[in-house]
């Protein structure tokens, strides 16, 4: 080991040295100080007289500088390692392996991955590695060993030996099942989980224990109080806790709405409205347009743009692509001229229809059963589960498919199910990914942009955990397909199929848009429209007809005369915005407000603009001339001022005018 | 949504205003309560809304009413939790009162705050700081008398209201009492409302009552409030107005409900000088000077006697001038009388520093259930432009365009056909362009009011108009004001200026009396569709709706005017 082959009784002794610091010392010292190097006084600052009086630093003669207490130097380099090591922040095989980097020697590393093809450590053994160190396997085979021999399998040549005596090898075991139970634990600690134990003994566990990571040392985020535990996740499949099969729970803040299906709509309103212009550079939209963009989407609530990360940025982002990918905008003009994104026909087509036959046109799109369009990217955007196809082949998505359909069909309508517990039990017993894997040794998946192999049960249970959830954050929710919900009194999210996901699974020839029962809106004679319950469905159905004043609840929207032509510049009709209005307001619609309605869409108008070629004449009988002669290629608009009928004159005319004595200057 | 019950009212949002749902089974007691701490902004017809304001909070603290008690209504009828920023606000705004006083001990007149920090507060403070005078101790100061009433508007404007308990000079005594029969016989008493506004006010005498403001929806009867106020002071009064013809008015109630004699109470406007024990001024006349940089030598009328009681009526409409001269007369007892707190200037807290906190007020709807004032139904009436005014019209200004389209000649259809829908009930026809007015008046023989028609002529009509001689009036902008036409029950408005809220609810205060029988009153606008007349109508629809009277919309054609490709007859 490079830094953590020490003396853990003294540092267990300097720790409380450590303990003396308050927490904004503690962090200065771990982050600032290095070892053998001096401190100006000026740096140590307000630090100065903690760190001093702690006894981990000492002045120099001079005063004018200190340096970490020669008897404290390993105690910094160890806590600063500590401080390094990500792997209990972001436990991934990338924490891993600079943590293995960072603490084992290269010979130390391949005694644990074996010599790779060419003899030397190589990237699938190193991958190796991490699927055998993070799998209940090793910690449990370690916990099995009745003797000091375990270590002989995974040391290096000529390695002195770690578990230098059957006092030490039980004093690890006891210390590893003890954290197996309880979770990580405090350093300070740890002499009272081994208790009657010789210094020097515990000091051995725990050099041994780090050696072979089967416990990993971390600075907790709060305090920087130095930690040790199992690799994340270990603990639960070493103590043989599986998963079992969730159950039905009671809930409460049930919320179901396709508002990707409502943000394409807001966005796509908008374009009709005036098309939205793109910077030249990255073809984006404007910020100023994106925040006008925000404004006009319905509201969700905080607990579910926290736990499925769908705040409005990204939801503008996911409902632009799929417009795009749907082939419903097109961008339009050239980079710095009149560059804009302008609903396409498709787009138009699109909007006209009722929400049912919207949401049935994406998810057909999605399911593959309809045309897929021209678009680049589209297959990625538009398939059912993009995290598959961007994970491995198309040969082994489409393999992998039918798990994740099956799993989420699984999901009763009508009870509600704890999401972590379903996560958990469809990784455990409808695993895909597992599946592959148990076929193919050598089986890779492409994660974080690197292609990995050599997958432990762990992390193909973790992988295909990931996939689910993100099958359901990227399609089902925003596509209305589950309803997502809170277990009654804890904090659990939990989910129940709706019809519409029943249809996306493809269980169901059919599906219904299911009502929002617990709306309560209000029109009042003044305008506004009142929201006294929270529904983020209606309140985007009604953002195309009012201007919006509010989120959530109270005064959302007040109906204007410009919301009114704007909503029919979106192809609006005022007996569909007055069948909107009846369908979600509770008490109707007043009189006063159906009759500034009917005016307002009575006086909205649509006007073409077009070029048109005009010839000025200098007299009427000029023009009468020149009328002659054009016949229908020409239209009157005043005594002297045609207009052409065609983009230009063809010379036949010309010569024809000519020969009338007109002369045409352009 | 966590802690959601469905069957309360109120929801309370994070700008301080309150949604209430008028269908909810708790509402009238959720409003009862709102009342004394939350001003109503708008009340159309299923959710009304209030706000919380520094004011409002301070006006309840007035009332003895505290945060904990506001805070634990609001949670009592929220439909969610109420936003934690909100109950640290209103704790922030109520601590902020009575933490000033001014009394009045041997020293003279003292402010006195809690703690020495507030006080060194108020020293530093450049609005207080020069109105102070010696600091007799590290939490009390000085006050001169003459600036009594500048030192509680500058506390105001740093936002720690000072409790106002130095007590008022009693004025000269004034013996008189209110009729139980008035002079036409009737009989004659105050209403259950009117009696507890007039309670609030005096406060049984002590220094806590006797300045404030009484709100009344138009109709409720605030002069009667005010001679109410008067009966149990016994004193001098002053009583300023807003025209001629409301002082008369004043007058004519005074003589007719009270045992004042007619030497006892007397007129000061541009028409008469008359100071006498009751004197009751326009405020025209008060804020009136030679020139821009004049004095306004007729302020010298509050200095004239030894006002014991100074009565502004509709004091929202107080001018600037009279502010000025109200802070130096804060030993006497003040009433602020008026419909509605909201100033176009946005005064309000002067009128709270300077008058005194809402004393009392009783919601319009309360008084309509109770049958004290009448429903009002409002309709719209729409008619096309005729042929030959179209593309006069589409040419002209935008100022033209108002005038031609509220001048539509098809109008005297409409205003034709809505008499004859109301037969036999006495109406108001009001306009804002005199030619026009003359114009509709003339073919229907009716008298009109305008600016120039002389002040004895406005008498004899009104007259006429109450004893039911005349059945409809025309009248222009001079009816806006304080005129008390107890017997109209229809309005037709003709044209209006641009839609000034203030103007909707003065003009439908004029007929909101209550009336035998069905006790509806109607409110009629005619404007030209789709003109800028019929935009700015938007806005006074808005505000009516806001107000909470019914709107309908009817097409002329309906109510049997011509359309529009007929000539005009």
């Amino acid at each position: 080991m490079k830094l953590f082959d020490i003396d853990w009784h003294g540092f267990l002794a300097k720790l409380e040295l450590f303990h003396k610091l308050p927490v904004d010392a503690r962090r200065f010292f771990v982050e600032q100080v290095k070892p053998s190097t001096p401190v100006s006084k000026g740096v140590l600052a307000q630090f100065r007289e903690p760190l001093i009086a702690s006894g981990l630093m000492v002045m120099s003669p001079t005063g004018s500088h200190a340096n970490v207490h020669p008897e404290c130097r390993d105690f910094s380099r160890v806590i600063r390692a500590m401080a390094r090591s990500r792997v209990y922040a972001s436990p991934s095989r990338d924490t891993f392996h600079f943590y293995l980097n960072d603490n084992l020697t290269t010979p130390e590393i391949t005694a644990l991955s074996g010599p790779g093809a060419w003899g030397r450590l190589d990237h699938h053994e190193l991958q190796r590695v991490y699927a055998s160190v993070c799998s209940k396997a090793w910690p449990k085979g370690f916990l099995d060993a009745q003797s000091t021999g375990w270590e002989l399998d995974h040391a290096s040549a000529g390695e002195p030996h770690y578990l230098s005596g059957t006092a030490v090898l039980r004093a690890a075991q006891r210390l590893v099942q003890a954290i197996a139970e309880s979770g990580p634990v405090m350093f300070s600690r740890i002499p009272e989980i081994l208790p009657d134990t010789a210094p020097e003994t515990i000091s051995g566990a725990i050099r041994a224990t780090l050696r072979y990571l089967l416990l990993f040392p971390f600075l907790r985020h709060d305090d920087l109080e130095p930690m040790i535990g199992l690799w994340p996740g270990l603990a639960e499949k070493l103590l043989n806790k599986a998963p079992a099969q969730p159950q039905p729970v009671a809930v409460g803040e049930p919320f179901h709405a396709p508002f990707l299906m409502e943000d394409m709509v807001a966005i796509l309103s908008a374009c009709a409205v005036e098309p939205i212009r793109l910077r030249g550079n990255d073809m984006r939209i404007f910020e100023a347009a994106r925040q006008g963009l925000e404004e006009s989407l319905g509201t969700l609530p905080e607990w579910i743009e926290a736990s499925f990360n769908c705040g409005p940025q990204a939801r503008i982002e996911f409902a632009l692509f799929f417009l795009g990918a749907f082939v419903y905008v097109k961008r339009a003009g050239r980079p710095g001229a009149d560059f804009r994104l302008e609903p396409t026909r498709e787009g138009a087509e699109w909007l006209a229809m009722r929400p049912k036959e919207r949401l049935r046109a994406l998810i057909d799109g999605l399911r593959g059963s309809r045309k897929k369009a021209e678009a680049l990217f589209a297959d990625e955007v538009m398939s059912l589960a993009p995290d598959l196809s961007a994970m491995t082949s198309r040969a082994d998505s489409a393999k992998l498919l039918p798990f994740i359909l099956e799993g989420f069909a699984s999901v009763p309508g009508d009870k509600y199910l704890r999401l972590a517990d379903f996560l958990a039990w469809q990784s455990k017993t409808n695993n895909g990914l597992a599946a592959l894997v148990k076929k193919d040794r050598y089986f890779s998946i492409r994660l974080n942009w690197q292609h990995v192999s050599g997958l432990s049960e762990e992390e193909t249970e973790s992988i295909w955990g990931q996939a689910l959830f993100n099958f359901l954050r990227g399609r089902l929710l925003p596509l209305g397909a589950v309803t997502v919900a809170v277990e009654a009194g804890q904090k659990a999210i939990c989910l129940a199929l709706t019809d519409a996901g029943r249809y996306l699974l493809g269980t169901a020839q059919d599906f219904d848009i299911a009502g929002d029962p617990a709306a309560h809106v209000l029109i009042q004679p003044n305008f506004d429209v009142v929201f006294l319950t929270p529904s983020a469905r209606v309140e985007a159905s009604l953002a195309r007809i009012g201007e919006r004043k509010g989120r959530h609840v109270g005064t959302l929207f007040r109906i204007t005369k410009n919301s009114i032509f704007a909503a029919a510049a979106a192809s609006l009709t005022r007996d569909g915005v007055l069948e909107t209005l009846r369908e979600h307001c509770a008490a109707g619609i007043p009189p006063n407000v159906e009759a500034e309605i009917n005016g307002w869409f009575a006086r909205y108008r649509q006007v073409n603009v077009q070029p048109a070629t005009l010839i000025h004449c200098p007299d009427a009988e000029t023009a009468a001339r020149v009328l002659a002669t054009l016949g229908k290629k020409a239209a009157r608009l005043t005594d002297t001022v045609l207009e052409l009928r065609e983009s230009k004159i063809q010379s036949a005319v010309t010569k024809k005018l000519r020969e009338a004595g007109i002369f045409i200057r352009t | 949504m966590p802690g959601f019950r469905s069957d309360n009212p109120l929801i309370v949002q994070g700008d301080h205003t309150i949604l209430a749902e008028v269908a909810s089974p708790r509402y009238e007691d959720a409003r009862d309560q709102l009342a004394r701490f939350a001003e109503l902004i708008k009340a159309p017809e299923h959710v009304h809304t209030y706000r919380v304001t520094p004011l409002s909070i301070w006006n309840a603290c007035a009332a003895g009413v505290g945060a904990a008690e506001i805070i634990g209504a609001l949670q009592e009828f929220s439909k969610y939790a109420i936003p934690e920023h909100v109950s640290v606000e209103i704790r922030d705004f109520a601590s902020r009162y009575g933490r000033l006083r001014l009394v009045r001990d041997e020293r003279g007149l003292v402010l006195s705050a809690n703690d020495v920090p507030l006080a060194e507060q108020v020293a530093r403070a450049k609005q207080t700081a020069p109105l102070l005078g010696t600091r007799l101790s590290p939490r009390e100061f000085l006050i001169s008398p003459a600036a009594r009433g500048d030192i509680k508007q500058a506390l105001v404007k740093i936002g720690f209201p000072a409790e106002d308990l130095a007590g008022y000079t009693s004025g000269e005594a004034l013996a008189f009492s209110l009729r139980d029969q008035t002079l036409a016989g009737l009989p004659f008493k105050l209403r259950a409302y009117q009696q507890s506004a007039a309670a609030a006010f005096h406060a049984s005498g002590s220094d806590r009552g006797g300045s404030g403001v009484i709100t009344l929806p138009c109709g409720a009867g605030k002069t009667i409030v005010g001679m109410a106020c008067m009966s149990v002071l016994q004193c001098s009064t002053l009583i300023l107005t807003t025209s001629v013809t409301a002082v008369r008015q004043w007058m004519r109630e005074l003589l007719d409900k009270t045992s004042l004699r007619e030497d006892e109470i007397g007129e000061y406007s541009g028409l008469a000088k008359d100071v006498r024990a009751v004197t009751i001024a326009t405020y025209q006349i008060m804020s009136w000077r030679a020139g821009k940089d004049g004095d306004f030598p007729h302020l010298a009328l509050f200095n004239e006697r030894n006002w014991g009681f100074i009565v502004y009526d509709e004091v929202h409409l107080l001018p600037a001038p009279i502010f000025r001269v109200t802070a130096s007369l804060q030993a006497r007892r003040r009433l602020g009388l008026t419909a509605t707190l909201v100033r176009e200037d946005g005064r309000e807290d002067d009128v709270f520093a300077l008058i005194g906190p809402r004393k009392a007020d009783v919601p319009w709807k309360v008084l309509e259930n109770q049958g004290w004032i009448a429903t009002a139904q409002c309709t719209e009436v729409r008619l096309p432009m005729p042929e030959e005014l179209k593309m006069p019209y589409a040419v002209a200004e935008a100022r033209d365009k108002f005038r031609i389209a509220s001048e539509n000649p098809l109008k005297i259809h409409a205003v034709r056909a809505i008499l004859d829908r109301h037969p036999g009930e006495p109406a108001l026809l009001i306009g804002m362009y005199l030619d026009q007015l003359e114009a509709l008046a003339k073919p229907l023989g009716l008298p009109v009011i305008t600016g120039s028609t002389p002040q004895r002529k406005r008498d004899e009509l009104f007259t006429d108009f109450r004893e039911g001689r005349i059945r409809v009036l025309a009248v222009s902008k001079v009816a806006n004001f304080a005129i008390d036409l107890p017997e109209a029950s229809l309005a037709i408005q003709v044209s209006g200026t641009f839609g000034s809220r203030q103007e909707e609810a003065q003009r439908l205060g004029r007929i909101l009396r209550p009336k035998a029988g069905l006790n509806q009153a109607h409110f009629y606008s005619i404007v030209s569709r789709d003109t800028v007349e019929q935009d700015f109508a938007l806005k006074r629809q808005l505000f009516l709706c806001e107000q909470g009277y019914a709107y309908s919309i009817l097409d002329g054609e309906a109510l049997g005017a011509p359309a529009a490709h007929s000539a005009l007859q």
